[in-house]
């Protein structure tokens, strides 16, 4: 029984330390005063919420949530800060009385979240979902809005394309 | 939910990939250093322990022992960290590598997925380590690493595509499995195999691209600043990344643990170090490219040739 309990510690804390870690990052990415350190919280925050997923029993998702957003869109902002020449040290603007509308916008969306949730059964630890309908609602049911995402992405590309000739041109 | 045999289980994984990552870092130096002695006809290091087996653990006790020297100008804890997210995910990428049907940490049905998202953790912590240390050469070499891993990181992943639709699983386990039935998939993908070649030399900025820390370029590149046991971290992460992309292109193309007479784990290693052999020789025999020749390479020329591949087995495979 010592051992259940050892591993259930071990659990908690695994957890727990991923809730500071993702907490943490997100004050630093808000409040830093250089841009590099911002980044940093950006990606400690990220990897954070792909350790949710594993905690919630999806894998699959884990591994996407490093691979898209730590993996692609952290080192393509990586690499536009690497070009730049200022490292971001002008500080912050006092935001005045607008700094207490994002609170409340932030207050609105985890009580919503909160409230739709109220209904549902609590699980104190979630088994491992199967993913595999994930995909096959992506190439039969979704098909469509799947198709026009990369779309959308092929039309930034070919953006990003030509902003990039036409700079070369004049 | 978590049972004893797990946990035990689970401990003993962490144990073994510990010791695995610290012998083969071990290993793979001395056997680098033997390598390139014999290619430049002389014979590399002989004196500590017999055939200097032991040079590396002497040149390890020596590296742990020297002072860490900090930057006067460079960002402390981006220095401090940018090894450790450098070394921490190849390590959890051994996770989910199978030495055998059962040695294997973890079972993972996205055991791939998980291998390749951690190679691109591995960037982050060069760049970070360019940034950290305030010196433009390791920002140059960083900034290279970076535009390096875009290039090559799509037809990398081109190449494991179609093994993954001959195999019909991201499982590492399940795609030796599948190879047992049939043959390597290395025969089915001889062009894949060879894209996958030069995209794993790349990946662990090995020569012939060693951009990221060309010595006569950019001093160390990224590492230029770092001394002592930091340093060494370094070296570590990038021995061990070589592990881990050898695992994956031994299982894979080769067919992972599967092979006659010898026991599985045995065929692995053996696998393993013949990739590892492979990026030594590539090494020691060809020049540095130019960092614009490496990067139309990639983008001109392996990734049409890897769509192509790509598109020609999902069209021969839907047509059988």
């Amino acid at each position: 029984m010592s051992f259940e309990r050892f591993a259930l510690d071990i659990y908690a804390l695994s957890f727990a330390v991923l809730l500071v870690q993702m907490v943490i990052g997100a004050i630093m990415a808000v409040r830093s005063q250089n841009l590099v350190h911002c980044f940093l919280g950006l990606v400690m925050t990220l990897i954070g919420v792909a350790g949710l997923y594993y905690f919630l029993g999806s894998p699959l998702l884990a591994v996407m949530q490093v691979m898209i957003y730590v993996g692609a869109v952290c080192v393509a902002i990586a690499f536009g800060l690497s070009l730049t020449h200022k490292s971001g040290e002008e500080g912050l603007q006092n935001p005045g009385l607008r700094a207490i509308v994002p609170p409340f916008i932030t207050l609105a969306m985890l009580g919503s979240v909160l409230l739709g949730l109220a209904d549902r059964e609590w699980v104190g630890y979630p088994q491992k979902i199967d993913e595999s309908p994930i995909g096959q609602m992506l190439l039969g049911e979704y098909l469509l809005p799947f198709e026009v995402i990369s779309i959308l992405l092929t039309v930034a590309v070919i953006g990003a394309i030509s902003v990039a000739l036409i700079r070369r041109r004049n | 939910m978590i049972s004893e045999i797990t946990l035990i289980r689970t401990l003993l994984s962490i144990l073994g990939i510990t010791v695995v990552v610290g012998v083969n870092a071990i290993f793979v130096v001395w056997f680098e250093r033997k390598v390139a002695g014999h290619m430049q006809y002389r014979l590399g290091p002989t004196e500590v322990g017999p055939a200097g087996l032991l040079q590396t653990v002497a040149d390890g006790l020596k590296l742990v022992s020297k002072q860490i020297i900090f930057p006067q100008s460079a960002d402390k804890p981006i220095f401090i960290l940018a090894p450790i997210i450098c070394l921490v995910p190849v390590f959890i990428a051994l996770v989910p590598v199978p030495f055998s049907a059962t040695w294997q940490a973890h079972e993972l049905d996205v055991g791939l997925l998980l291998v390749i998202a951690l190679g691109l953790l591995n960037t982050l912590g060069i760049l970070l380590a360019g940034w950290g240390c305030d010196n433009k050469y390791a920002l140059l070499g960083a900034s290279r690493a970076v535009a390096q891993i875009l290039a090559y990181k799509i037809p990398l992943l081109l190449c494991i595509l179609p093994i993954i639709l001959l195999s019909g699983s991201f499982s590492l386990r399940e795609i030796v499995l599948v190879q047992e039935q049939s043959t390597w998939f290395a025969l089915y993908q001889p062009v894949g195999f060879l894209i996958y070649l030069i995209a794993i030399t790349l990946e662990t900025n090995r020569s012939p691209f060693d951009f990221a820390e060309a010595e006569s370029e950019l001093v160390a590149g990224f590492h230029t600043e770092y001394s002592g046991m930091m340093f060494s971290l370094f070296f570590l992460a990038e021995y061990t990344y070589m592990l881990v992309a050898s695992a994956i292109a031994a299982i894979l193309f080769l067919g992972g643990w599967l092979g006659p007479f010898l026991p599985g784990p045995v065929w692995m290693l053996l696998k393993i170090y013949f990739f590892l052999f492979l990026m030594m020789w590539f090494r020691w025999t060809f020049p540095r490219v130019r960092v614009d020749q490496m990067l139309s390479f990639g983008w001109k020329i392996l990734l049409p040739i890897s769509l192509l591949n790509f598109l020609i087995t999902a069209g021969v495979m839907a047509a059988l």
